[in-house]
């Protein structure tokens, strides 16, 4: 039974509902790709905080960590780690996908609860809401094993918690702008993000790519408009949540932010492609790639499948976990494993690769044009 | 589902999106309340570093301003990055990363100098300042030991104004 096509009487509903249409084909696929994300970049690991003395425990005020006194025992770290590990796998073959998801998110932002207990927090906590939120969408519906035991029809599918996971996004952009506007990165007699660049240089050592040639630049113009870019670009990211084709536009922006992030300081933010992938214009991909994925999918995602990939990735990702070099050990995969053990740098390999994966789908997207029967 | 359904999960969703929008402003008053907003610089008091052989160092610098008392001023460690980075950075963590313990002193070209005088007279609020000491602290975290942290290493670094 197909629901009815529910109509909108109003701007917020339909901003809400229509903003970014997705197919259950186009969510699965997204389900998947997601998952593998995890699994070939990292998949969060808290074994490390085992490590570290008690000493260091400094939670802050309103989070999970201030119930504690101390770090957490090796044995729940670990548990933890691996149930994380099993519930990615469970997401990519989309076995009781909902609440699979939803585990995900809880199981994450517990660990990042304790690793964000040293007095800095990290800035990824909007990659670990996608599976809370889409758990919301039905993206199980399709390539899953969920679809495989359904006997009832498919229901249809949200694309509400796109436009909330936008939302929060410009949420983030924004409460991290508005900072910088108040703290002076305007004035023009400072140069806030040399001020960044030299805490990369000089004390984290982070030497790659273009920072010594950066490191030479002393005009005050440059240095100026940097600070001014990167507040106007974090600023402004909420006003273009209202309208898709600016969000789109704003996402292009930042991916060329992140570029110069990662060549001028080697920090990679890598880890938010993966939430951009969800806004680009799904109905770009044509009805004969979903027939053959289908196919394909129909050989891949079963039950047998899911244990022998288990079989072989868990292993792999605990060997990963003690063999990886920090930092890698934040976020450890079998893939990260074989670099290490080429001898390439971790940050450069990840950072590298997600840049020409996301500048590879930037040219899809506008080299290819929309197909009306798959929207 | 049918229409009325529809209509009531299309409120609830609705609901959902005024609630966190709602918490904007929420989150910004927390953001706003570190109080640590110039120049929104983040430098953690600690900073890990590893080793070649995988032991977890944290060092710590403080900045003094030395006066004509020989008293020494604190200066806020961000407010300098700007004049003189090389000074703060690698200079002293390379050499607790090496095991040095022990004081040094440093000379710098005079356009420099002066930059980074008149800067500290600002930040000071003094008429004269003869030296900036940089005390830099590391930790290393004991292996066997997990619950301990012991100071390893102390290395200061002198800038001398006088000479």
């Amino acid at each position: 039974m197909s629901s009815p096509k529910p109509t909108y009487n109003n701007w917020l509903d339909c901003w809400i509902f229509t903003s970014f249409p997705m197919s259950a084909e186009a969510m699965g696929l997204y389900r998947i790709l997601f998952a593998l994300y995890l699994l070939i970049w990292g998949v969060p690991n808290f074994v490390w905080i085992a490590d570290s003395p008690n000493s260091f425990f400094n939670p802050p005020t309103y989070s999970l960590g201030a119930l504690f006194s101390s770090f957490p025992a090796y044995w729940f770290l670990q548990g933890l780690s691996l149930l994380i590990v099993a519930l990615t796998m469970l997401l990519l073959f989309g076995w009781f996908t909902r609440w699979v998801s939803i585990g995900l998110c809880i199981a994450i932002v517990i660990g990042k609860s304790f690793a964000f207990s040293y007095g800095l927090i990290g800035q990824d906590l909007i990659v670990w809401l996608v599976p809370l939120l889409m758990s919301f969408s039905n993206w199980g519906s399709k390539y899953s094993i969920d679809a495989k035991r359904s006997t009832n029809p498919p229901s249809a599918n949200s694309p509400w918690p796109i436009t909330m996971m936008a939302l929060l996004l410009g949420f983030g952009m924004f409460s991290a702008g508005v900072p910088k506007l108040m703290g002076g990165w305007l004035d023009l007699g400072t140069n806030a993000t040399r001020g960044h660049f030299f805490t990369q240089y000089y004390v984290i050592g982070n030497l790659k790519l273009l920072s010594s040639w950066v490191v030479n630049i002393s005009n005050p113009l440059f240095w100026e408009a940097m600070d001014w870019g990167a507040v106007l670009f974090e600023l402004l990211f909420l006003a273009a949540v209202i309208k898709p084709k600016w969000f789109r536009a704003w996402l292009l922006l930042a991916i060329g932010f992140h570029t110069t992030t990662f060549l001028l300081f080697n920090i990679s933010f890598h880890f938010q492609y993966i939430v951009y992938l969800l806004f680009i214009d799904w109905s770009k991909i044509t009805s004969g790639f979903y027939q053959r994925f289908q196919a394909l999918t129909n050989t891949l995602i079963t039950v047998k499948g899911l244990i022998a990939a288990g079989l072989l990735y868990i292993p792999l990702y605990i060997l990963a976990q003690e063999y990886t070099l920090q930092p890698a050990t934040l976020a450890p995969s079998p893939f990260l494993l074989v670099t290490d053990l080429l001898g390439l740098d971790y940050k450069l390999v990840v950072g590298i690769t997600a840049l020409m994966a996301a500048y590879t789908v930037v040219v899809w997207q506008l080299t290819t044009k929309r197909n009306s029967t798959t929207t | 589902m049918g229409s009325e359904a529809v209509n009531q999960y299309t409120k609830r969703v609705r609901i959902a999106f005024i609630v966190v929008a709602l918490l904007l402003p929420l989150q910004l008053y927390v953001v706003l309340a570190k109080g640590n907003m110039y120049p929104c610089v983040h430098l953690p008091g600690f900073q890990p570093v590893l080793d070649d052989e995988k032991n977890l160092y944290y060092t710590d610098r403080k900045l003094f301003a030395v006066d004509d008392n020989k008293e020494r001023i604190p200066v806020v460690y961000t407010e300098l990055f700007n004049v003189l980075p090389e000074f703060f950075g690698r200079h002293t963590m390379n050499r607790i990363f090496v095991g040095t313990e022990g004081t040094d002193t440093i000379s710098l070209d005079l356009e420099t100098k002066k930059m980074l005088y008149s800067r500290l007279l600002v930040l000071t609020g003094k008429t004269k300042i003869k030296a900036l000491e940089v005390d830099t602290f590391g930790y290393q975290h004991d292996k066997n030991n997990p619950q301990t942290v012991s100071v390893k290493l102390q290395y200061t670094l002198y800038l001398n104004f006088d000479e």
